[in-house]
């Protein structure tokens, strides 16, 4: 029993970080329509900014604050100047450019910060004892903090996406741009908004993860994949599927490893197939997406 | 004279466009065969091998509209399937040794990988874009990740690989031994990708090809004018793994091993042929190969400038003597990236025809819609590329579908 | 597998003997071979005392060696006995079946470049950069300080091939047959110098000190064009294996956690032939993708259900700390776990282990061949780091001077060692320079003291030893433990998987 806790628990940390690069890749998703492919990226530059902020005396939640400034100024800075410009003239290369930025942003980073591995600082109590133990099994309080963490943003974004004029405007433009536009909406702003706010919880998911997993110009790398995969698996126009496809899919990568003997860590994509079909074969638009009705 | 030129198709002055853009390509080759290094032929004949797996890409995403990261996946399944075959892995009936003859294995690639892609195009009825997106690139990892596992490596090689495939040229080639083999694998990509290039035109002529792009313009409309969508999507995926399958065959024999950790079998290498298919431009019978030729070749350039950053005329004035800039290379071709797309949005063939159309215009021949025509169906867009229509009660094919198919058709490039 | 078997017979023999003495041989080796080890050491003693003019006593006295062996390959029969052994041992390649003989043998005149193919950009690839820092500030220094191979000014051309084995073919073929390079250098990883041996062994190119320790490289019939640089992957697993046995005695559980690929499968391969021989018991096999960027903490949970008595840890690149930071954490919450752990010699680097600060670090073992330049006492006192520290500052790199970097400046090291070897016995060739590397008997300056480069036609792999060390965590830094372990000669010669 026990020691399923602890693979629960380990699981679901893991997978909160997959639910909040999902969250981030579904905002943009239900402002622009695009799955942003440098999501995870402009998430690792913001840790190293994180780093480098901690390393010259900052206190850690400081610097994750500022780092996500960055980080909203980089994702609002790619929208307006790249995706914008080709989306009116062809939405089918944005792609390419995203692309581009991605590879840019990637190699940028170890350009300015080497290549070398470095630590980050926790914002939670991350000593080795640093447990506390729940039926017999020790619970990293760092590992609840990311879950804790989850909470909060899903909550903040609950809120904006609800109870703020603003979000009302995100919902009317996720909605359709024309029509927000002709009610008086700066859809522009409201892109630059979305944009932005992904890129904070871009930044936000790889502060998160960078202090277990160690920091490296790759540490988005995986995590991105996992968390597109969780986007498509809870539906990419609903930030509750991105937060449950994400926690599922950190799920499921613990049971893999902790209770089928034949399979390894290595196998997790197979799995995730076939899951992932299962799913998408019931509800095409994923577990909690909306299907949108074409007219002819 | 007034610009643009109309110019009839089949006309004296059309066929001079075709034969001096052929005799172009044709010239360009000759050169590159025969003044060209070992390394430049190589890089050549690597960008081939891209357009012929893009040339199937295409078919799927630029012409039915499923976009696909699955292709990587069919890649490595082609390269395993040769490797595997080639090394006797796999028992064969009539061959002692199981061994195979490196040629042959391309067909069997190719059979593979059409089985495969069926099956893959079966959610492909079900899922759309970005959705569809992501579960073939979750295919392609879980091919990777097969391939690596464990239980099998007996067959595949496991996480090691396979190594030592070797497909000297045969003898009734005039090549000689290793020194040639750049050359034979030149030549037959070449060849591969023109048989690809001529199949995938005749597809587009066909009935399957007026449904294709009836299907990616509009998935209810040609379904409801008698499409037979599952049919259309679960076919053409097939024919189009089968055709990335050969190239990835090909790919795994020259380089002479195949190992499921090479990028090019994973994520990287899916986005590599989307890239290479967009940058040349999407549903464009020329596309791919122009695609594949700037993804090599200005990667080619990215990465030079990255070796030395001191000898580039874009960088140079800035650094000084061997300085080394760790990941240059990359930032340089990702800036390239989106300079492309925000510049040349519709892809280099597109934007060329879009150049050429100022100069002068094809005008088809007119031929007389058949009575089922769907013409009303057609919602507007009648640009020559988006008018869709199938017969609705028996199939027949109007006159207009028909230019609209042979619009996207090799031949119509003038 | 037949050869790793012999090798463990070997290692198992010798490896008590060789702690004890901290000398070796292993009793196969003949007269001749051992006055040139005493020679060898008594250079690296006095090298401590006067770098440079040590470096250029070893050279020529090398030179002559080298210069003895051509001369009896010429005059065959007329050795005496001492020498008739050593004669059977040399090696000498065969130009006459090279695709263009006459390129094999030209002499090189004027610059002499050196290619070679690492990645300087491409996602994860990125990391592998300052290798080539480390190849350029060797080839800087040799030029400023001896005037180039005789005066013979030496280049290097670094080409990006992203760790994509396509582009280090396209590569490979651009410095052949582009920039007409001497020889390849150091190129990175297995699959990349896989791809490229065959050509490289048809066009009679030597591809020198290949960066990486797959076994492939001893391939001396085979592919004779193609060197191996690193420490034979089994090599390690047999250090860590006898140690467990010597250490915690025979029976032993052990625990794997090793990323899924080429690499991680090469060194479970050869450890799983050592259990097997010594009679260790592996009770717990975890798997980690090369892309996994996460921390592993599931595998980290199996591990400590099976609680192994010892752990071989083989991650790759950032997984090297992350593996350490869950250890730290599962020690932590789990007193009765505490295996001991050796992590693979590619993460012996103090930029794996400084990060990890909850204790997982501390009492890790992990081996190398080369002096850690890291470590103050090293780099204030050692002439060899001292030179490398200063060169590598020149290259204005800002990558940790003791990361993958000391790797790229020993495999140029050795390059242009084989290179002065083969101009100073007389004739620059391409033929001269692969014998020269193929019965290479050299001490590098950043090569522990009591080890030597030594290959020839019975041997084809040059890194056989290297020295356990332990992370302190406390002084952030590697400790060393035991005496070196030298297992020159026992890998023999390549034959085939």
């Amino acid at each position: 029993m026990s020691l399923f806790i602890e693979r629960m628990v380990n699981g679901l940390a893991d997978g909160a970080i997959y639910s909040l690069l999902a969250l981030a890749l579904v905002v943009i998703f239900r402002s622009t329509g695009q799955l942003n492919f440098a999501q995870g990226e402009i998430g690792t530059f913001g840790a190293f900014v994180v780093s480098t902020l901690t390393l010259s005396g900052w206190p850690v939640w400081i610097s994750i604050g500022v780092a996500m400034v960055v980080g909203f100024v980089i994702s609002a800075g790619v929208e307006r100047v790249v995706v914008r410009p080709i989306e009116v003239r062809n939405p089918g290369a944005v792609i390419v450019a995203l692309i581009g930025v991605f590879l840019a942003v990637n190699q940028l980073t170890a350009m300015i910060w080497g290549v070398d591995a470095r630590g980050l600082p926790s914002v939670f109590p991350d000593d080795a004892d640093d447990f506390v133990t729940v039926f017999g099994a020790p619970l990293r309080i760092a590992r609840l903090g990311i879950l804790a963490m989850l909470a909060v943003v899903v909550f903040l974004l609950w809120l904006l996406f609800n109870k703020t004029k603003v979000g009302l405007a995100m919902r009317a433009v996720a909605n359709n741009q024309e029509s927000s536009n002709l009610v008086g909406i700066r859809v522009g702003g409201i892109l630059l908004l979305g944009w932005g706010l992904a890129g904070a919880i871009g930044v936000l998911a790889a502060a998160m993860l960078a202090p277990s997993a160690g920091l490296t110009g790759t540490l988005m790398l995986s995590p991105f994949l996992l968390a597109s995969v969780a986007a498509v698996l809870g539906g990419l126009d609903s930030p509750l599927g991105a937060v449950v496809g994400g926690l599922l899919i950190g799920v499921t990568e613990a049971v893999i490893v902790g209770y089928v003997d034949f399979l390894g860590a290595d196998m997790l994509f197979p799995v995730m197939l076939v899951i992932l079909l299962a799913v998408l074969l019931l509800r095409p638009a994923g577990l909690f997406g909306t299907e949108r009705v074409e007219r002819v | 004279m007034d610009l643009p030129i109309r110019v009839d198709k089949g006309s004296w002055l059309h066929w001079l466009g075709r034969v001096l853009l052929f005799g172009a390509f044709g010239l360009f080759l000759y050169r590159a065969v025969t003044e060209w290094t070992r390394s430049g032929l190589g890089l050549l004949t690597d960008a081939l091998i891209i357009a012929i797996a893009v040339t199937g890409l295409n078919l799927i995403t630029g012409y039915t509209g499923q976009l696909s990261l699955g292709h990587a996946g069919f890649f490595a399944i082609g390269a395993f399937v040769s490797a595997m075959l080639v090394s006797g892995k796999i028992w064969t009936p009539f061959l002692e040794s199981n061994v195979w003859t490196p040629g042959w294995t391309l067909i069997a690639a190719a059979l593979v990988c059409f089985v495969v892609g069926v099956v893959v195009g079966i959610p492909a009825l079900r899922l759309k874009g970005i959705y569809l997106a992501l579960v073939t690139l979750v295919f392609t990892e879980a091919v990777r990740a097969f391939f690596k596992y464990e239980e099998f490596a007996g067959v595949t090689g496991g996480a090691t690989g396979l190594k030592n495939l070797n497909y000297l040229p045969p003898s009734w080639t005039g090549l000689e031994g290793r020194a040639d083999l750049v050359t034979w694998f030149f030549w037959l990509a070449l060849v591969i990708l023109i048989v690809a290039s001529i199949l995938s035109a005749g597809l587009l002529r066909s009935r399957i090809g007026r449904s294709m792009i009836a299907t990616r313009d509009n998935e209810t409309a040609a379904a409801v004018m008698g499409v037979n969508l599952a049919k259309t999507k679960t076919v053409v995926f097939g024919i189009s793994a089968a055709i990335a399958g050969v190239a990835g065959s090909l790919f795994g024999l020259k380089l002479g091993l195949v190992e499921a950790d090479i990028p090019i079998f994973g994520l990287f290498g899916s986005v590599t042929l989307l890239v290479a298919l967009i940058v040349g431009g999407a549903a464009q019978n020329w596309g791919p190969l122009i695609g594949a030729l700037f993804y090599v070749f200005v990667n080619d350039y990215a990465r030079s400038v990255g070796e030395a950053p001191a000898d580039s005329w874009l960088l140079g004035w800035l650094i000084d003597g061997s300085t080394q800039l760790d990941g240059l290379g990359g930032v340089v071709f990702g800036v390239m990236l989106i300079l492309f797309a925000r510049f040349v949005p519709l892809g280099a063939v597109g934007t060329l025809k879009t150049w050429r159309a100022r100069l002068a215009v094809v005008i088809p021949k007119i031929s007389v819609p058949a009575a089922t025509a769907g013409e009303p169906m057609a919602s507007g867009d009648v640009s020559a590329d988006g008018a869709v229509t199938d017969g609705v009660a028996d199939a027949t094919v109007s006159g207009a579908a028909a230019e609209a198919a042979d619009s996207d058709a090799p031949a119509s490039d003038s | 597998m037949r050869r790793s078997k012999k090798l463990f017979a070997l290692a198992a023999a010798s490896a008590l003997v060789i702690a004890a003495c901290g000398d070796d041989d292993g009793g196969s080796s003949d007269t001749t071979e051992v006055s040139e080890t005493t020679a060898a050491e008594e250079t690296t003693e006095t090298s401590e005392a006067d770098e440079m003019s040590d470096e250029e006593t070893t050279e020529t006295s090398e030179a002559d060696d080298m210069s003895e062996d051509d001369d009896m390959s010429e005059d065959d029969g007329s050795a005496d006995d001492e020498e008739a052994v050593a004669e059977a041992a040399s090696f000498a390649v065969d130009t006459s079946v090279c695709e263009d003989p006459d390129a094999a043998t030209a002499t090189i005149d004027g610059t002499i470049k050196i290619g070679t193919s690492i990645p300087l950009s491409g996602g994860p690839a990125v990391l592998f950069a300052p290798f080539g820092s480390g190849q350029q500030a060797y080839i800087d220094y040799y030029n400023s300080e001896f005037g180039g191979v005789n005066g013979q000014e030496l280049e290097l051309i670094v080409k990006d091939d992203q760790y994509t084995a396509d582009l280090t073919k396209a590569n490979s073929d651009e410095l052949v047959f582009d920039d007409e390079v001497a020889v390849l250098g150091g190129v990175i990883g297995t699959p990349n110098n896989l791809a490229i041996q065959a050509d490289l062994n048809a066009q009679c190119v030597p591809q020198l000190w290949a960066s990486t320790g797959a076994p492939n490289w001893g391939a001396v019939d085979e592919f004779p064009w193609t060197t191996g640089l690193l420490v034979a992957y089994d090599i390690e697993s047999a250090v860590w294996a006898n140690w467990i046995v010597d250490n915690l005695g025979e029976g032993s559980t052990v625990g794997l956690f090793y990323v899924n690929n080429e690499f991680g499968q090469s060194y479970v391969n050869a450890f799983n032939v050592a259990a097997d021989e010594l009679g260790l018991d592996i009770v717990a096999e975890e798997v980690i993708d090369p892309t996994d960027s996460g921390s592993p903490s599931g595998q980290m949970t199996n591990l400590v259900e099976a609680n192994p008595d010892a752990i071989l840890a083989i991650p790759l690149g950032g997984q090297c700390t992350a593996f350490m930071l869950e250890l730290g954490n599962a020690k932590a919450a789990n007193p009765e776990f505490d295996p001991a752990v050796y992590q693979t010699a590619t993460c012996a680097n103090p930029i794996f282990y400084g990060p990890v600060d909850n204790g997982g670090a501390d009492g890790v073992f992990t081996s190398n061949n080369l002096k850690d330049v890291n470590n103050p006492d090293t780099a204030a006192n050692d002439p060899g780091a001292i030179a490398y520290l200063e060169a590598f500052a020149a290259t204005g790199s800002d990558a940790d001077p003791g990361g993958i970097a000391v790797a790229g400046w020993e495999s140029m090291e050795l390059t242009v060692y084989a290179i002065q070897q083969a101009a100073d016995a007389g004739e620059l060739t391409r033929e001269t320079i692969i014998n020269a590397a193929r019965n290479i008997n050299h001490v590098s300056n950043l090569l522990r003291d009591g080890l030597t480069y030594r290959m020839n036609g019975e041997d084809g792999y040059i890194g056989e030893g290297a020295q356990i060390l332990v992370w302190s965590e406390a002084d952030q830094t590697f400790v060393e433990e035991g005496d070196i372990i030298n297992l020159e000669g026992s890998l023999g010669i390549y034959s085939g998987s």
